[in-house]
């Protein structure tokens, strides 16, 4: 089947092109985060104005009242969606936050994939010792709480960062949670393309290059990695919903992103403790992150369903305690549809 | 190859119980999993932080005699595998302490279970109807008409906006929605059943829905595909060619067969959940809970619980799996158990 | 203590909505017209961390403790600043102090019975003390600093302290010090200092607490949920002068929603609100337009501060601090403390001893702070453009705090960073001195009402590499030298050095070692069957469960 007319039915799909459209929005919205806070706003996302009034439709407004409540949504330029405790500009950390949030998730995919791969094509192409010590180590990671884990290591790695040897992250470094969830997630991805690798590898073709002399490395990279590319590519929305998914979890346990850069899951936290009296600091994260996921699944559904039209099939994924499952059924086709490491 | 799989795949004693065989592999697997697992969280909460764990034991005006004292105490001075053996030895006699909180930790999660065990069966019983019913749903409308198909996608939709929804947020919502404003609901909090059965149950149903709206969807997803995919299968066609009703043939062949990945799915999130794996839900809904008892703890950095609580999840998860596998043969003849 | 404060972040301590309910009256109407006697129900917002006398060291554990374990010591049960006074407990009197400072004689009240009938010897005195250090009673170096060979006690080196004798027969305790102390009247106050028999094990029970003498005595706790506390059947008959006797039995739940809570105080279900969480605002709003006439806000004896360390750059420079003290908005932190905050810039709390009356050297407490002024006095201290990374504990507000803080500092012309950690980590990292850290949030709850127990947070003879508490690593000769000497004063004495420690407190602010934003404030908010104007709001301990009754 091929790529090409996969992608012309992923392009005729229309929840796929509605669903990429919301990402592409969202993603441009946060990427003009600095235009709409020096033009419309007219203020930065950590500028507090707690103490001041602002004036909405002729009457003078407390930012934030004398016992602490902020305002809600003015839906003018200022404080178009309310103000936080500090008196910062909801609409304005929302942006900001969105490219946080947008960011981590984006290295974490992108770190997954690649340690992903590199795992797989390691473990299914030499199989033996390399391949136990490396599934042994992905299971020990996936027989872990994801949430659990990840906690445990944003908390401990917020006090004393990670001194990566090239490189040292400090405590509130944006790129320690991006490190932690795409570690965390890793075996999803790795277990399956592990199944596919060692059942190319049996395949006439690769017969075929090694006779011709090829070295591993060259048939590795030339002859798998392109028949793994549909499932990366499946893979990568699905990583990408779970990846934003993760970091609002830890940033809501005060494991993720630190302050005072704002990201979506820190504002609902924030949110939360001021519930009844500011539910606003609770919708503008949350609808704004819950469209940013379901498009990336809607848009992952999609992928599956195009590059694989003959079945209607759900893979079933492992759940985030799940243990003691080899690889999963029907690995081999290597497209998932649902990751489901959903913290809970 | 897992530990798992490669137990798995350890020839049968010939002659032996084939049940017996199965529990011998999987309790040796359970030990290896235990014992990783609890090497990987000690060496993330005791190496990592930079910090002294004597230093947050030792309090505020605390000498330097007495952080030395506490150090020498609580065994921190010694090699680190030292201390590991001897925190597992305190864990498996029942003696371990918190180091924040000083109590036994054993005695706290006992306490912590009531809630975290009316959360799990409440829930996965809601979620795996709800799961169930939308999925079989979805499947039936799949096939019908137009309309229907506008049905199934709209049945989708929901099931996807159920998956995407983080834990925290659909907690929030439920408590703000129908505690604070409707005042409907308690915000928060458990009661223990044999205290107040009704207040119980008005406290549980929120934090239920919660898990629901997590968990139904993405059953409805799997048991739709699953049930499109037995459709087409050949003894299916058969089956509907014999002339047998194709109300006998949904209940008596496809959703039999189709419930198969459902049961195990739902067997590992029952786990899950039940050996604290609902952080979010349990802290957002103040359960008190063994989540919640996790989430707490890591905030302080108390190897102690985190350590209990960790192997309790996976403890909890080998278990259940196991449970599964032999419910998964006795659905279907062609499961072999392994 | 530092960080010893009540509003725990994610640290919801409890749940147990109804067990209390069930308990207090029949979830509505039933119980009520049965007993017009209670029990009264206090809904917490956290647990104690231990309810064993010689354990627990939270303020909730203190509030709880403090009425049924007493020492040869306690407070007077009074609101203000008359609450911080030392009366005698199970002592006969005040101490007989000689020596230089250094020698503690008095004599036990006789006749005196523990909740379960044992009679109380002098010895039982010792006990608590070698109980609470070999339970590691978190403040225990409050004993083994000052009484004689308790250090050798603790460190095994000897099988009883030295320094206290104890005539069982006469009812006679004598201890000596190692060095003069003036708060140790204070300590002895302490109700880890509180008497339990010598049969007591040594080992934390803090589900099955021990008997003590007091007017409550501890029943039926479900850890980290409730725990009740009883009128003690034997106190009427022991009554001790200054202590009232209650009228009502206490049912306490913890619940860690304070919006749950004070809706169930304000509808009258349950009875007291309890005093370690602030009132959500809409329940503050509800509060003083529906129950005006049972709710107020008290003062707590604690300080909210940023240290400056004045041992690197920028803030080594005294106008560079003066800067920040100028520029400090505390109407902003009010707000952030959802309006529990009393604003001031002095270290020594209002109600406390050695609280200073003269005018803020930045400027009026009240005011939104001078950035203009603040940023031009930067300009003129050199240090302009100077990275400050500006230390926090996560949890609200005071994440908010440091968000606000560091916010201040770009304004005024610093390149603020922030660094925010799990608040149990927080404190032993700042106060590494290794850390260097430039600036950053602290909150110290008083260990007793005295001034030198704040002042030591600027004590440069204090300063150590770990554990240090002097965050600012202000080396200060005078200050150093003031603290020695009023550290001398008996606590009964210090009345007459009201004019000396004043003077140190404003020598600080001058200073601006520190950037004080203010004082913490707690709700006092009741049911209407409460007697509200009857209710004493301890300044050490908060709301007086003994002084609580039911009209």
């Amino acid at each position: 089947m091929g790529q090409r007319g996969a992608l012309r039915r992923l392009l005729h799909e229309r929840s796929a092109v509605i669903a990429g459209a919301v990402l592409a929005a969202i993603v441009l919205a946060c990427l003009l985060a600095p235009v709409y806070a020096g033009d419309i706003a007219h203020t930065g996302p950590d500028a507090n104005h707690i103490t001041e009034k602002i004036t909405v439709s002729g009457k003078r407004l407390e930012v934030v009242s004398p016992t602490g409540v902020p305002t809600g949504p003015t839906w003018t330029g200022r404080f178009l969606l309310g103000a936080d405790p500090n008196g910062r500009d909801v609409a304005v950390r929302l942006l900001y936050g969105g490219r946080n949030s947008l960011e981590i998730a984006a290295i974490a995919t992108v770190l997954t994939i690649v340690l992903a791969v590199v795992v797989a094509l390691l473990a299914g192409w030499f199989g033996g010792l390399l391949d136990t010590l490396l599934s042994r180590a992905m299971d020990l990671i996936w027989s872990y709480p994801v949430l659990l884990l990840g906690v445990a290591l944003g908390v401990t790695l917020a006090v004393s960062g990670i001194d990566l040897g090239f490189a040292t992250l400090r405590g509130g470094s944006l790129l320690l949670p991006a490190l932690i969830i795409g570690v965390v997630y890793v075996p999803y991805m790795a277990r399956p393309l592990r199944a596919q690798t060692i059942e190319l590898r049996r395949r006439e073709f690769i017969d075929a290059a090694r006779q011709q002399g090829l070295s591993g490395l060259r048939i590795m990279l030339g002859e798998i990695l392109p028949n793994l590319a549909s499932s990366i590519l499946v893979f990568t929305p699905l990583l990408l919903a779970n990846a934003i998914l993760l970091e609002s979890g830890l940033s809501f346990l005060g494991a993720g992103v630190q302050a005072p850069a704002p990201s979506w899951g820190t504002m609902i936290a924030e949110g939360t403790r001021l519930m009844p009296e500011a539910i606003h600091l609770v919708l503008a994260p949350g609808l704004m992150l819950l469209a940013a996921v379901v498009s990336a699944n809607v848009l992952a559904e999609a992928a599956r369903d195009a590059l694989d039209p003959r079945s209607q099939r759900l893979q079933v994924r492992p759940t985030a305690g799940g243990l003691d499952r080899g690889a999963p059924e029907g690995a081999q086709d290597g497209a998932p549809a649902l990751i489901e490491g959903q913290a809970a | 190859m897992s530990a798992v799989a490669q137990a798995r795949s350890l020839p049968t004693r010939r002659g032996g119980h084939p049940l017996l065989a199965f529990a011998v592999r999987r309790l040796a697997a359970m030990v290896l999993v235990l014992f990783a697992i609890s090497l990987l969280t000690f060496l993330i909460f005791q190496v990592i932080p930079n910090g002294d764990p004597a230093l947050r034991l030792a309090g505020k005006l605390a000498t330097a005699q007495e952080i030395k004292d506490i150090r020498i105490q609580w065994g921190f001075d010694k090699p680190i595998w030292v201390q590991y053996l001897r925190m597992m030895e305190q864990i498996f006699t029942g003696k371990v302490i918190s180091y924040t909180q000083r109590v036994n930790v054993i005695d706290e999660v006992g306490e912590a279970l009531p809630a975290t065990i009316s959360l799990t069966v409440g829930a996965s019983v809601l979620w795996l109807m709800l799961g169930v019913g939308l999925g079989l749903m979805g499947a039936l409308l799949a096939r019908g008409g137009r309309l229907a198909r506008i049905g199934d996608r709209a049945l989708g939709a929901l099931a996807m906006t159920g998956i995407s929804m983080p834990a925290f947020l659909v907690g929030d919502l439920l408590l703000f929605y129908l505690g604070y404003k409707l005042r409907l609901f308690p915000l928060g909090g458990y009661v223990p059943l044999t205290e107040d059965p009704w207040q119980w149950l008005t406290h549980m149903i929120l934090p239920w829905l919660s898990l629901t709206v997590l968990f139904a969807g993405f059953y409805s997803r799997v048991l739709r595909a699953s049930i499109l995919d037995t459709m087409g299968e050949s003894y299916v066609r058969t089956a509907r060619a014999k002339g047998i009703s194709s109300r006998r043939v949904m209940l008596a062949h496809v959703l039999r067969n189709s419930l198969l990945p459902i049961v195990s799915l739902w067997g590992l999130d029952f786990a899950a959940v039940l050996g604290g794996g609902a952080l979010l839900t349990e802290t957002v809904f103040n359960l008190h809970g063994v989540g919640q008892y996790a989430a707490e703890s890591t905030q302080r950095l108390d190897i102690p619980p985190i350590l209990v609580i960790t192997l309790l999840t996976a403890f909890v998860v080998v278990v259940l799996s196991a449970v599964t596998d032999l419910l998964q043969a006795a659905l279907d003849p062609r499961v072999r158990l392994r | 203590m530092f960080g010893r404060t009540q509003r725990l972040a994610i640290a919801a301590l409890g749940c147990a909505a109804a067990i209390g309910l069930a308990a207090c009256g029949g979830s509505g109407g039933t119980g009520k017209t049965s007993s017009a006697v209670g029990p009264a129900t206090v809904v917490a917002a956290s647990a104690p961390d231990s309810l064993d006398p010689q354990v627990g060291v939270t303020t909730s554990s203190t509030e709880a403790t403090w009425n049924v374990y007493l020492g040869l010591y306690t407070y007077a049960h009074a609101n203000g600043t008359a609450g911080t006074k030392v009366i005698p407990a199970l002592a006969a009197g005040l101490p007989r102090i000689t020596d230089g400072g250094t020698f503690y004689s008095t004599t036990l009240r006789k006749g005196l019975v523990f909740s379960d009938g044992t009679p109380v010897k002098a010895s039982d005195f010792t006990y608590a003390i070698e109980r609470a250090i070999k339970l590691n009673w978190e403040n225990k170096s409050f004993l083994t600093e000052h009484i004689a060979g308790a250090e050798a006690y603790d460190q095994g080196k000897a099988s009883s302290i030295s320094g206290i004798s104890t005539d069982d027969a006469t009812g006679a305790i004598q201890i000596k010090l190692t060095a003069p102390y003036g708060p140790f009247l204070n300590v002895l106050a302490f109700p880890a200092a509180g008497l339990i028999p010598s049969t007591t094990p040594i080992k934390a029970l803090p589900n099955d607490p021990p008997p003590g003498v007091g007017p409550y005595v501890i029943a039926h706790v479900l850890p980290g949920r409730s725990f009740e506390e009883q009128i003690n059947p034997r106190w009427a008959a022991q009554a001790i002068p200054g202590i009232p006797t209650p009228s009502v039995a206490i049912q306490v739940k913890v619940q860690s929603n304070p919006g749950s809570q004070a809706d169930e105080v304000l509808s009258n279900s349950a009875d007291l609100f309890d005093w370690n969480t602030p009132l959500p605002p809409t329940s503050v709003r509800q509060a003083k337009q529906e129950a005006s006439d049972r709710y107020s806000v008290e003062p707590v004896a604690q300080v909210s501060f940023f240290f400056l360390n004045t041992s690197v750059a920028p803030f080594n420079s005294l106008s560079a601090r003066m800067a920040v003290e100028t520029a400090l908005n505390r109407a902003a932190y009010v707000r952030l403390a959802s309006g529990y905050l009393r604003p001031g810039c002095y270290l020594v709390p209002p109600q406390i001893i050695g609280y200073s009356h003269s005018s803020c050297p930045g400027g009026e407490p009240t005011g939104e702070g001078d950035i203009a002024k603040a940023k031009q006095m930067v300009r003129e201290s050199g240090t302009a453009g100077q990275p400050v990374t500006v230390w926090g504990p996560s949890d609200s507000p005071h994440r908010e705090f440091v968000d606000n803080f560091a916010q201040m500092l770009d304004a005024i012309g610093y390149k603020a960073n922030e660094r925010v950690i799990s608040p149990s980590t927080y404190y032993p990292t700042v106060a590494k001195v290794a850390t260097k850290a430039q600036a950053g949030f602290a909150e110290y709850t008083q260990d007793f009402p005295n001034p030198v127990d704040f002042d030591q947070l600027v004590d440069g003879s204090s300063i150590q590499p770990e554990a240090n508490h002097d965050f600012s690593l202000a080396r200060d000769s005078y200050i150093d030298s003031e603290i020695e000497a009023l550290g001398k004063v008996p606590a009964s004495q210090l009345p007459s050095v009201v004019a000396r420690a004043e003077a140190l407190t404003d020598h600080i602010s001058h200073n601006a070692y520190v950037a004080v934003i203010g004082y913490q404030e707690a709700p006092k908010l009741t049911s209407d069957r409460v007697d509200f104007g009857a209710l004493v709001f301890s300044p050490v301990y908060g709301p007086d469960w003994t002084t609580l009754k039911l009209k």
